[in-house]
C-alpha cells in the first residue's frame, strides 16, 4: 500500500502542472495539494515583495489558493494559456486588490520614514559610502515605506519590473492591461519613487 | 517657490542609482524561510476552503439579486392577476340591469351667441358702460331647443 502511495507521489512528481489541474477537475484533491507543494514558494515570495511580515504573507498565500481551489475549474488548458500564467494571473490580482483594500482603509498608518532613513537618503544623494548591513537593513525597511506610498497599481508595476524581473508582455498579461498601460504605470511609479527620495532627501 | 522646485529635483543617474539600490535591498528581502511548513499550511488552507465553501454569500451578487427578485415577485404578481380576473368576470355576471331611459344619452346643453356685443360695449361713454351681467345675460342663453324640453 505504502509503495503503490510512493509510486503514486513519484507520479505526481512528473506530472505537469496543466494535467494536474485536469486531475483536480476531475475530482482528484491530491492533484491541488500537489500544486499548492509545488507553487507554494514562489508565490510566496511573489507576496513577500509586496507585504512584510510572515503572517500576512502566509494569508495572502492562502488568499491566493483558497480562490486557486474556487476557479481552477474554469482553467482550460486548451485556451493555450500555460498554467503558471494563469497562476500568476490570480496571485498578481490577489496582491493588487489586498493593497488596494490596505490602502483605502482609514486606519492604514504608512510607516514613517526615521531619522537614519532620512539620512541614508541624503546620504545617496550626496554620493556618501555605504555598503555596511546596517544600511542595508535600512534600504530593506525603508523601501516599503516608500512603495507604501505609492499607487497600488503602479508599485505592482514596479515591483514584477524591476524587481521580479518579468517583462511588460507578462505584466500586462498578469493584469489584463495593454503593454501601453503598463509603461505608463512604469513610468509613473519611477516618477513618483524619484519625488519621494527628492521630497525626503531635501527636508 | 520656483527655486525651491529646482532644489527638490534630483539627477536622473542619482535617481536611477538610488531606486536600484532600494529595489534591489527589497530583493534580497526574503521572508520564505519564515513561513510555517508546507503541510501545516495545507491543513490551514483546507480549514479556509471549508470555511469559504460553507459560508453563504454575504453581498447577494448581481444575478442572485436577478433571480431572486424574480423568484418572489412572480407569485405575488400572479396571484394579482387571478384576483382581478375573477373580480371582473364577478362584475359582468352580476352587472344590475340599465333603465332604458337611462340608457338614452343626453346631449349636452348647447350654448348659443344670441347676439354680438355692440361696439358701444367698447366705449368710454357712461351710458355705454356696460356690467359682467348685462354681458353675459346678452351673450349666451339656453339654446330654444333646450328650452322646449
Amino acid at each position: 500500500m505504502r509503495g503503490f502511495l510512493r509510486e503514486e507521489q513519484a507520479t505526481l512528481e512528473q506530472v505537469s502542472d496543466e494535467a494536474l489541474a485536469a486531475r483536480f477537475a476531475a475530482g482528484d484533491a491530491h492533484a491541488f495539494e500537489r500544486i499548492f507543494e509545488r507553487h507554494r514558494p514562489r508565490l510566496a515570495r511573489l507576496a513577500g515583495r509586496f507585504f512584510q511580515g510572515p503572517e500576512l504573507v502566509e494569508d495572502v498565500v492562502q488568499d491566493i489558493f483558497t480562490k486557486v481551489w474556487f476557479s481552477l475549474n474554469d482553467y482550460r488548458p486548451l485556451d493555450g494559456v500555460p498554467f503558471s500564467a494563469w497562476l500568476a494571473r490570480v496571485a498578481v490580482n490577489t496582491c493588487r486588490d489586498r493593497l488596494r483594500y490596505v490602502g483605502r482603509r482609514p486606519e492604514t498608518n504608512f510607516g514613517e520614514i526615521n531619522e537614519s532613513e532620512q539620512m541614508w537618503i541624503r546620504d545617496g544623494l550626496s554620493d556618501g559610502e555605504r555598503g555596511s548591513p546596517e544600511s542595508s537593513v535600512i534600504a530593506r525597511d525603508l523601501v516599503r515605506k516608500l512603495l507604501d506610498r505609492i499607487d497600488p497599481e503602479d508599485r505592482v508595476v514596479l515591483v514584477l519590473l524591476d524587481v521580479e524581473g518579468w517583462s511588460v508582455a507578462e505584466i500586462a498579461d498578469a493584469n489584463g492591461w495593454s503593454v501601453s498601460k503598463v509603461k505608463v504605470r512604469a513610468h509613473r511609479a519611477r516618477l513618483r519613487l524619484r519625488g519621494l527620495l527628492a521630497e525626503w532627501g531635501s527636508s | 517657490m520656483f527655486w525651491k522646485k529646482r532644489e527638490k529635483r534630483i539627477s536622473d543617474e542619482k535617481a536611477e542609482r538610488m531606486a536600484a539600490e532600494l529595489l534591489g535591498a527589497l530583493g534580497a528581502d526574503d521572508v520564505t524561510g519564515a513561513l510555517p511548513d508546507s503541510a501545516s499550511s495545507f491543513a490551514a488552507l483546507q480549514k479556509r476552503i471549508a470555511a469559504e465553501a460553507g459560508r453563504p454569500s454575504a453581498v447577494p451578487g448581481l444575478w442572485d439579486t436577478l433571480f431572486s427578485a424574480p423568484r418572489l415577485t412572480v407569485p405575488v404578481m400572479a396571484a394579482l392577476a387571478l384576483v382581478s380576473v375573477a373580480g371582473f368576470a364577478w362584475s359582468t355576471v352580476n352587472r344590475p340591469p340599465i333603465p332604458d331611459e337611462a340608457a338614452e344619452l343626453k346631449p349636452p346643453p348647447i350654448l348659443e351667441v344670441k347676439a354680438p356685443v355692440s361696439a358701444c360695449a367698447l366705449s368710454n361713454k357712461p351710458e355705454c358702460t356696460l356690467t359682467t351681467g348685462d354681458v353675459l345675460a346678452t351673450m349666451m342663453t339656453v339654446a330654444p331647443k333646450e328650452k322646449r324640453r
